[in-house]
């Protein structure tokens, strides 16, 4: 963590605003339909955080103008999934007025990504193998199995612990970042 | 949250089901076990998330789908908070395109003799012939017109560089003498540029003729042809970039839509007479959507600078750019 990296980014001009949106707007939406399958949700979801983020003035940002975007659309997409039985006029009502209400989901790209490649480095090296097999390159457990010579038991297994592992270690990163947030960005 | 994932259901199912790669059947199985409590819910949700941010992460190409950014800008415009300073902009705007029109009223009653000359040195100006058109000039050019026009036809002389915009009359054919050559138009909008080498026609509305002794080439809309003094020979009609760097001097406005930062720097080196220098080879995936009006050079290396996560330094001669490139997060 380096606290001392906080930039204050007035985004008040209207230029800035617009030229934000137009240059990440097909990269956001594609980003959100990381989380959520359907097209229009994703679209509405990266529109209605512009719209939330015009009354904001003044905005901190850890890393990035762009890494923040996309955590704060991430963070959208994990509210859209866990409200989804939500009827369309319930949604209206509970809408997030700030951009990240939820603080525990929110994370900045940059941060999320830094996490989750310390995760991915504790994984032991076989179990890593296997897991960028069938996340990276999509590769089925029968693909998998025979290309490493083992039976599918073992690919089943592995994956199990890569899994937990990445939970474990998210979870903990998550908090860690709560914590951290609540001290005022000081440890 | 402790719970396990019951034998029946196996990592290779889930993944199947978050790739949207499962069977109806294998869909029912995990509803079924979802359904069952929530902390089943919960825990699909969790890996689902898993599953979802390690993808995220990973580092896509950059051709991403097209969108309607158009429509989706007009969505979020629609939703903008109204400011209380709105007012008083509008109304200063009104005033101001009023104290235009009145000073272009003045300067046409004050010439009234046969040929008339009106030039510019360092600045734009603008005039209106006697037919309602209007023309607008670039620096150190020359407009030469009569007071009054013949029956037959509109005829006028330029050098230097102008903006024209006829009033419409098929009766009277509008001729401009531009160089060697001749543009000939009933009433449409469109730029000339003369200089010693070339001449120069870029069309914004109508229809024009660009005519040079025996040859002549039709420029429509969104075109333009050229007039070479060396080669003499006349270009066929050809595009213009919608950048819109031509027409700069007039409109003050560049309009990007997605062109890469190379380009973009080279745009905006030529409307500026600037040196920008980019600090590394990765910024040239870079590619930026703005549209900049009447805007400074720092105010427009500013917004691409906070668009693109960029840093500005400057020396005597040149501004550079330096920022880590827009292909990682």
């Amino acid at each position: 963590m380096n606290p001392s990296s906080k930039q204050i980014v007035h985004i008040s001009d209207d230029q800035v605003f617009e030229s934000l949106f137009r240059t990440h707007y097909d990269e956001l939406v594609h980003f959100a339909l990381s989380y959520i399958s359907n097209e229009d949700d994703a679209e509405e979801i990266v529109q209605q955080l512009f719209v939330t983020l015009w009354s904001q003035t003044t905005i901190e940002i850890n890393t990035s103008v762009k890494s923040y975007l996309m955590g704060s659309v991430r963070n959208r997409c994990l509210n859209h999934l866990r409200h989804e039985k939500v009827k369309a006029s319930h949604a209206t009502h509970h809408q997030i007025t700030h951009p990240n209400a939820s603080n525990i989901d929110f994370l900045e790209l940059e941060e999320l990504k830094k996490g989750i490649e310390a995760a991915l480095n504790k994984m032991p090296a076989k179990c890593r193998q296997i897991f960028n097999l069938s996340r990276y390159e999509g590769k089925k457990y029968q693909e998998i199995a025979d290309h490493l010579h083992l039976s599918i038991k073992t690919v089943e297994n592995q994956m199990s612990k890569a899994l937990k592992l990445l939970r474990n270690e998210l979870k903990d990163f998550l908090i860690l970042i709560f914590l951290w947030m609540v001290n005022g960005g000081r440890f | 949250m402790n719970t396990k994932l019951p034998d029946h259901i196996s990592t290779e199912l889930l993944i199947r089901h978050f790739s949207g790669l499962a069977s109806k059947e294998e869909e029912l199985v995990l509803m079924h076990w979802t359904n069952t409590s929530v902390e089943n819910k919960e825990l699909l949700r969790e890996l689902h998330t898993l599953w979802a941010d390690t993808g995220a992460i990973s580092t896509p190409n950059t051709d991403y789908k097209k969108r309607d950014i158009d429509a989706a800008w007009q969505k979020v415009l629609a939703q903008k908070p109204v400011s209380p300073t709105n007012g008083t902009y509008t109304l200063l705007k009104i005033a101001a395109i009023i104290l235009v029109m009145v000073g272009v009223g003045y300067l046409v009653r004050f010439l009234q003799d046969p040929q008339k000359t009106y030039s510019t040195h360092s600045t734009v100006g603008n005039i209106q012939l006697e037919d309602g058109s209007v023309v607008a000039l670039n620096e150190a050019s020359q407009l030469t017109y009569p007071g009054s026009f013949s029956t037959e036809e509109r005829r006028v002389a330029l050098s230097g560089e102008a903006f024209f915009e006829i009033t419409p009359n098929p009766n009277q054919p509008f001729i401009i003498e531009a160089g060697p050559t001749q543009i000939r138009v009933l009433g449409t909008s469109f730029n000339v540029k003369v200089d010693d080498k070339s001449v120069t026609v870029i069309v914004e509305t109508g229809t024009v003729q660009f005519t040079r002794g025996n040859e002549s080439v039709l420029i429509v809309q969104g075109e333009k042809a050229t007039f070479s003094n060396t080669t003499e020979t006349l270009s066929p009609a050809q595009k213009t970039s919608s950048v819109g760097l031509e027409q700069f001097w007039r409109t003050k406005s560049l309009r990007f839509s997605g062109e890469k930062l190379p380009e973009v720097i080279r745009t905006i080196e030529e409307a500026y007479a600037t040196q920008i220098k980019l600090g590394s080879e990765k910024l040239s995936d870079c590619s930026l959507s703005v549209t900049f009006n009447n805007d400074t050079l720092e105010n427009i290396l500013d917004v691409i600078a906070l668009t693109l996560n960029l840093e500005i330094s400057q020396t005597d001669q040149q501004y550079i750019l330096t920022g880590k490139g827009c292909t990682d997060y």
